[in-house]
């Protein structure tokens, strides 16, 4: 093997040093394939521990009160709690058939998942772990669910009637639903909770949402020479915290969007890896990690400079992120 | 979009007389089915011989099943474009009787979409009876490359792949898999001389070499050893593959394993190319054969999703377009807009030169889906989905209005 690229990896740990805040933190990775969450320093991006979970874990969501973490089993049709100060897996919430993506209200009290096989959204009460409501016909193969930033309502996206729906959790009822692109996936609130922005795979763009006369007021299309159209497959979006910057992982494109919400314009390109789709952002900002689907690694972009420094196998079909820090 | 369909149990008691009163006013948008209660294709053609004789094994294997999944699937659909669908099939007893049945059911319904799942010389038929009328027939599971070609028509649509599809994903996993040299063994059907002449041209536009071409007939006739002995057929040739043209499928059961030199087979047995099968576990196709199953109790099979696929371009091009009239949704469905996710991975869309769904092939083996066509690295100027059958340039159909061209 040439020396050069021995050395490669090493001088780039030391750049990573830099790039993270000294407080240091957690990388969260749940691979659908092995059945883990694994997790990682973000320091030095070594895999800390590995924990075995139920059957095919999906989504990943911290506690708002930060102490613990809820991980989507869909085949063990459950919600599995991780104790993050012992790594250890300490209860189950039952969710009804395979949970995929779910979210947590912001005061805690209540979880609401989508159950892709039954075109149901399940409302949980997470201090009791017990369904509060199913409500049902939300759309065929649910999948993004996103609390509003006021908690009041919940958006659900389902892939395969083209639809949003929006729900009342507290009142366990639907109170529209609004047609979008092809295959919605995910979702995110402007922090002002005036726009829900959602991915649309197969159409390969973004519809805007305004949360007000619940419209599409605008659809952001992504073309970059190079791509060709059929492969640029949206699936995940994150926003910055001041709302500036929206970051839109691209599928099978290879690249991750990074869109200048005021102006709707992308402005960047950056590339990851192969069918990139979970992502999530350091609290700073200052680092943005996508999960690669079909190269069963993480990409770890600085957002900077736009440019990924550095890739991690984590497992098998990593699905979802998140950070801790 | 014009009607907007609320459905929060708890608003006002007008509102909910509203939409009730609104549901109501729905208007019914009712699909023919047409199909055939004598065909060859399901009382004989790759059912099993076992089964022939077998009264508990025997399942009905015609796509109906998959039209009414669809039906299920496309409901919410209906709620947002204020209208009701509903699905009246007939079956006929013979070919000649698909027209008048076209006929009655359109008097009887106002139905002018038309799956119909027949033959492909059936096919023509009816379309040549309806021409220049305000229909829509999408073809389920008529193969025939013909229909696509010289015998197209303006107002049948095809969401079943063409021989010449399905030959082409052949041929571009032999190479994928550096098996160039070929043994191309040929039924005694006209069909088993159709597949062979559509893999002689996939093997000529991939590069495949076939080494020799032979026919096989299904019998025990010493006197024929050299075509119905598997040792005799397999020897005295150069190949790394034996592709198998045999509709009735029941001699293709017994070519694996059975070749003189070792090799990969293809086609009608062995590795399989298919629109759909089972055993798919991305893009969302285990959520669709699991309603499938529920709904069917048996497995979801390639004109099964031929047909459900049919019915959600329908649904789609109505609720996109918030038209039920026929031009408008003909329009949208071979119009570049149209986008349809049918769980086999990237956008659907239809050939405006031929209407023709394109769409991935699977390449599956008894159990399990080996590949998806097209592979990695053929590609097309426009759309890789477009290596899989007769191109724009290559088509021979001209009754398609000039499409525009891709920018």
């Amino acid at each position: 093997m040439p020396r050069s690229f021995l050395t490669g990896p090493t001088a780039l740990t030391v750049a990573l040093g830099l790039m993270f805040p000294a407080h240091g933190g957690e990388i969260y990775v749940s691979n659908e394939g092995n059945d883990t969450v694994v997790v990682l320093d973000s320091e030095t991006l070594d895999i800390e521990h590995v924990i075995e979970t139920g059957g095919r874990p999906r989504d990943l969501r911290f506690s708002p009160d930060g102490s613990k973490l809820f991980i989507a089993a869909s085949e063990a049709d459950r919600i599995e709690v991780l104790d993050l100060e012992t790594k250890t897996i300490t209860g189950y919430i039952e969710t009804g058939d395979d949970p995929e993506i779910f979210d947590i209200d912001p005061t805690g009290e209540i979880l609401v998942v989508s159950n892709e096989d039954d075109a149901e959204a399940t409302v949980i009460d997470i201090a009791s772990g017990t369904i509060r409501t199913v409500i049902e016909d939300v759309g065929i193969e649910p999948e993004g669910v996103t609390f509003a930033p006021d908690g009041k309502r919940v958006f659900v996206t389902a892939e395969a009637t083209n639809t949003i729906a929006v729900i009342d959790p507290w009142e366990g009822v639907i109170l529209d639903d609004i047609l979008v692109g092809n295959r919605p996936r995910r979702g995110a609130f402007t922090p002002d909770g005036r726009e829900y922005w959602v991915t649309n795979e197969l159409s390969g763009t973004v519809s805007i949402i305004d949360t007000e006369t619940l419209q599409v007021t605008e659809t952001i299309r992504f073309e970059k020479r190079g791509l060709r159209e059929a492969d640029i497959t949206p699936v995940d979006l994150v926003m910055t915290q001041d709302g500036k910057t929206a970051f839109v992982t691209l599928g099978r494109a290879w690249h991750v969007a990074r869109v200048d919400v005021a102006s709707r314009t992308v402005e960047a390109y950056i590339l990851a890896g192969s069918r990139v789709w979970g992502a999530a952002l350091t609290s700073d900002d200052s680092t943005l990690i996508v999960t690669n689907g079909a190269s069963d690694d993480i990409s770890v972009i600085d957002t900077e400079a736009n440019r990924a420094t550095r890739s991690v196998a984590v497992g098998r079909t990593p699905h979802t992120v998140r950070i801790r820090d | 979009m014009t009607v907007a369909i609320r459905r929060a149990a708890g608003l006002m008691a007008a509102l909910l007389l509203c939409s009730a009163a609104a549901a109501e006013e729905r208007s019914a948008f009712t699909f023919g089915y047409l199909d055939l209660a004598d065909d060859i294709r399901y009382t004989r053609w790759g059912v099993h011989p076992v089964d022939i004789r077998s009264e508990t094994n025997r399942v009905d294997l015609r796509p109906m099943a998959g039209a009414e999944l669809g039906l299920a699937d496309i409901r919410a659909f209906g709620r947002r474009a204020g209208v009701q669908f509903t699905l009246r099939a007939e079956r006929v007893t013979d070919a000649d009787s698909l027209p008048a049945a076209l006929e009655a059911i359109r008097a009887e319904t106002g139905a002018f979409v038309f799956l119909i799942d027949a033959p492909g010389a059936a096919l023509r038929d009816v379309a040549a009876a309806t021409l220049n009328q305000d229909v829509i027939l999408i073809n389920v599971s008529a193969v025939d490359d013909r229909l696509r070609g010289e015998a197209c028509a303006a107002h049948l649509l095809h969401t079943a792949p063409s021989r010449q599809m399905l030959a082409d994903a052949a041929a571009q996993y032999l190479i994928a898999r550096n098996w160039n040299e070929v043994l191309v063994l040929q039924g005694p059907l006209e069909e088993d001389a159709r597949t062979v002449e559509a893999f002689r041209h996939a093997a000529s536009t991939y590069g495949l070499k076939i080494d020799e071409e032979r026919t096989f007939v299904l019998s025990n006739d010493p006197r024929m050893r050299d075509r119905n002995d598997l040792d005799l057929l397999t020897g005295r040739a150069d190949y790394e593959a034996v592709f198998v043209a045999d509709i009735d499928r029941e001699f293709a059961r017994s070519v694996p394993y059975s070749t003189q030199d070792p090799a990969a087979v293809i086609g009608a047995a062995g590795l399989r190319p298919t629109p759909w099968h089972w055993s798919y576990l991305r893009h969302g196709a285990p959520q669709v054969h699991g309603r499938f199953e529920r709904q069917t109790g048996r497995r979801m099979e390639g004109t099964d999703w031929a047909a459900w696929v049919a019915i959600r371009a329908i649904g789609e091009a109505i609720v996109r377009t918030a038209s039920t009239a026929p031009p408008d949704l003909r329009t949208y469905l071979l119009g570049p807009d149209f986008r349809l996710d049918g769980a086999k991975g990237p956008a659907l869309s239809f050939r405006p030169w031929n209407g023709q769904l394109r769409q991935p092939i699977m390449l599956a083996t008894e159990d399990w889906v080996t590949a998806l066509a097209p592979l990695a690295g053929f590609v097309h100027q426009t759309n890789d989905l477009d290596t899989l059958g007769r191109d724009r340039r290559t088509s021979d159909c001209r009754q398609f209005a000039a499409p525009e061209q891709p920018s």
